[in-house]
């Protein structure tokens, strides 16, 4: 794929010495990778066979990219619905940049969207920004993860973070302001969060919850005017005495890819196979001592920053000269716990630090 | 100079019609009176006018009419309109962008009434836009229409449209199915 000797190589060594933490994607919304790409083939294809569409209807007389420019403007809800209007708009839609790109990379915050409710208060654009990006918008270190209602990349540990994310249940809304639920719905972005395990210690939820973030509930009341000011100070202050709890940020995030346009590329975090396997291979001695261990195997890094670490590490190292130049398997050198992804073999505390 | 300023800016559209840019009826005051520099405002909404105004120069002109070959009079007319209420709007900064595409449905009230047409009026002011290059009403023009389609289903979009639903069953097929994802887990 790449022509560039230099990056074939980085390709090769992340695919030999780096593998993708899917332990972590479990901690919030996801779904099971079998049915993400039967729904990426429906989403980023037209059809398998082009046919000229008879055009007919009003619509006919705008041009392509000016279609497109009206897509941009439509929520994602809408955008699916025009897209199963026929099959001009079918290929309008698909033939989007933005569109195709999520449709191939960001399938999994796309099923959420959907199922969170969300994405009738998305935009294409809103999600296509931080596809793109690479770093955490709180912290600054990268990011893999999509934090929904208000559409930006984060990490895991500002999911955990209360502190970044404030939300309301719906309810609580109610309750301080008085205004009926349904008025509610039409004034903010209302997330519903679906039932399945979430979290750090990936505990159970089984029924629906409405929550909407503090800023946008904020937004609204400001927005409603007048007699409502003393009830946004209610709100504000609801939210400061019981700040929202790491499983409600869990249940509103989801796994994101970066995306790189130029060569239309995604990848996914990127962590150490060599320090895995330092952890619990009998070929590797230990070199430093097990307490320190695990922070190295909770490093979650982007293509440089792997690159870099890749540089330091004598157990990727290790792997990389053993695989001889990326041709050779190495999985005998492998720790159980990179081969399955992260997931402890064993299943032990899922995330805990103490489990080692 | 100061005598070629006071030229008026003519427009003619494609079937025939000459239009003085300077003409619309808030201007009604007498012509020797408006500041002629307003036609100019009006006028250089439009990014092609205001290059074809810059390439020309003033002499270039004289008292000729514009051609715009694509846009019928009933249509240039509508967008004239346009451009004079918003002729004392900044001019958006490329790099602004960006920010203005976050927000959308919010349409100005005045630009909503002035976008309440019939659909093939709407549709013929979108194209002008895009032709004369005024971004901030092909703007509106397009979220005009995207107000149009949202929270519609399919079937009610190809209603307000006139669509005709071409798919064939296979691909019905493949719509059903993926429409049972976004319910199911």
């Amino acid at each position: 794929m790449s022509s560039n000797p230099f990056e074939a190589e980085t390709e090769a060594i992340i695919r030999v010495t780096a593998y993708h933490r899917r332990d972590k994607d479990e901690k919030v919304i996801s779904f099971r990778p079998l049915k993400q790409e039967r729904i990426r083939d429906l989403l980023s294809t037209a059809f398998p066979e082009y046919r000229l569409s008879e055009q007919r209807g009003r619509l006919k007389v705008l041009p392509i990219e000016l279609l497109q420019k009206v897509c941009l403007e439509l929520d994602i809800e809408s955008l699916f619905r025009f897209r199963q209007v026929s099959f001009r708009y079918r290929q309008v839609v698909t033939g989007i940049f933005e569109y195709r790109a999520i449709a191939t990379y960001a399938t999994t915050a796309l099923l959420a969207l959907f199922r969170t409710d969300m994405a009738k208060c998305t935009t294409l654009l809103q999600l296509y920004q931080p596809l793109t990006e690479t770093w955490c918008v709180t912290c600054g270190k990268f990011g893999g993860f999509l934090f929904i209602p208000m559409a930006t990349r984060c990490c895991l540990d500002c999911i955990y973070d209360t502190r970044n994310f404030r939300m309301l249940t719906l309810h609580s809304i109610f309750k301080s302001t008085k205004i009926s639920l349904r008025k509610l719905r039409t004034l903010m972005p209302v997330l519903k969060t679906v039932p399945g395990w979430y979290g750090r210690y990936e505990a159970t939820r089984q029924k629906s919850v409405s929550y909407v973030t503090l800023s946008h509930a904020l937004e609204a009341m400001e927005s409603l005017k007048g007699r409502d000011a003393p009830e946004v100070l209610k709100v504000s202050k609801i939210t400061l005495m019981n700040p929202t709890r790491t499983q409600e940020n869990c249940e509103s995030s989801t796994s994101l890819p970066t995306f790189d346009p130029t060569t239309f590329t995604a990848y996914w975090g990127l962590s150490c196979r060599g320090c895995a396997a330092g952890m619990d291979h009998p070929m590797f001695p230990r070199i430093s001592d097990s307490r320190q261990l695990p922070a190295d195997i909770e490093k979650i890094y982007s293509k440089a920053e792997f690159m870099a670490h890749f540089q330091v590490c004598a157990m990727a190292r290790t792997l990389w000269a053993a695989s001889e130049g990326g041709t050779g398997d190495v999985s005998y050198l492998e720790s159980r716990f990179s081969i399955n992804g992260g997931f402890d073999p064993r299943r032990m505390v899922p995330d805990g630090a103490s489990a080692w | 100079m100061s005598d070629a300023k006071l030229q008026k800016i003519l427009l003619q559209s494609n079937d025939g019609v000459t239009i003085d840019v300077g003409k619309s009826p808030p201007l009604d005051i007498g012509f020797w009176r408006t500041p002629p520099s307003l036609y100019r405002a009006v006028a250089e909404r439009s990014v092609l006018i205001r290059n074809m105004l810059e390439d020309l120069g003033d002499e270039g002109i004289g008292n000729q009419a514009i051609p715009i070959p694509n846009v019928n009079e009933a249509v240039l007319k509508k967008v004239i309109e346009w451009c004079d209420h918003h002729r004392n709007d900044p001019v958006q900064p490329a790099d602004e962008e960006a920010d203005t595409r976050k927000k959308t449905t919010d349409i100005e009230e005045w630009d909503q009434k002035f976008m309440q047409v019939d659909q093939e009026m709407l549709f013929e002011v979108i194209l002008a836009a895009n032709y004369l290059d005024i971004k901030p009403l092909l703007d509106v023009g397009c979220k005009t229409v995207a107000n149009m389609i949202k929270g519609k289903s399919p079937e009610e979009i190809r209603k307000t449209f006139n669509i005709t639903n071409d798919f064939t069953p296979e691909e019905e097929e493949h719509i059903r199915r993926e429409n049972e994802w976004a319910e199911d887990r």
